[in-house]
């Protein structure tokens, strides 16, 4: 699993474990839905008007029933193989907010897999953006971090994140806690002094 | 001579062709995806309900598939 993976440091805790918004695979299922049920609608649209021309056109659409079934059955495994991947792809995707860094982890294909962390220390500003009506409604966002460390404006960004304030107020709660756990020990170190 | 029975015969070993090298995708897919959850998944029992519902869905597809091989 995952959090086997993510080596901790010492006294270092997972604070949140966040997933991309439901509704990216929600929209997926319904794209994919509908693909999946267009040959069914067309099978019963070319019946209905077989039945109705039966004296001019004599097809017999009953014989194929077994060639649509194979054909169809395909179809759908094909389309369900799809959704899964989507799924995949999207529950993959994870931003993992511990007391002391923040790993954020993309799963761009099956087999394309892009993994980027910063320490609380080089944090400069959380930003979010919530574009839109569902978006406003359902309350998910992009949320991208700037650090000190790099130039790289899109290296923490993440679209389709759920409650994106409630994100960027734990980042920056974390990072206040650390900078305060910093200052004490700086300032127990300078009184032994 | 092509005959019907010829023809009939020729599109069952075609369809049969399709069914077993989607059963080979089939299987190297799943066994990817299945690498990918419990590698890189968070949720355990997450991925065990999805790993239910997956096997579930693809394995009534299969039998009807395989069902409508037979009746040919």
């Amino acid at each position: 699993m995952l959090f086997e993976k993510i080596q901790l440091e010492e006294a270092e805790k997972i604070l949140q474990t966040i997933h991309r918004h439901w509704f990216v695979v929600f929209s997926h299922a319904v794209s994919i839905g509908l693909v999946a049920a267009a040959p069914l609608a067309g099978w019963i649209t070319v019946s209905i008007l077989t039945q109705q021309a039966a004296s001019t056109l004599p097809i017999d659409l009953a014989a194929y029933t077994a060639y649509f079934v194979f054909f169809y059955s395909f179809w759908l495994l094909v389309c369900w193989m799809t959704f899964i991947h989507a799924w995949t792809t999207q529950f993959l995707d994870v931003w993992v907010i511990t007391t002391r860094r923040v790993i954020v982890i993309e799963q761009v294909s099956l087999f394309r897999r892009r993994i980027g962390s910063f320490r609380l220390e080089k944090l400069q500003d959380v930003n979010i953006e919530i574009a839109g009506i569902l978006p406003t409604f359902l309350n998910y966002g992009t949320v991208e971090a700037e650090t000190a460390s790099g130039g790289h404006d899109a290296e923490f960004r993440t679209t389709h994140l759920p409650h994106p304030r409630d994100i960027k107020a734990l980042i920056l709660k974390a990072a206040d806690d650390l900078m305060k756990t910093h200052t004490t020990t700086q300032n127990k170190r300078n009184d032994l002094q | 001579m092509i005959d019907s029975g010829n023809i009939e015969h020729f599109l069952n070993l075609g369809l049969e062709g399709i069914f077993y090298v989607t059963t080979l995708v089939f299987v190297i897919f799943s066994l990817s995806i299945g690498y990918h959850w419990f590698s890189y998944g968070v949720q355990k029992s997450r991925i065990l309900i999805m790993l239910a519902i997956y096997l579930s869905v693809s394995a009534v597809l299969f039998i009807s598939m395989s069902l409508a091989l037979t009746a040919f």
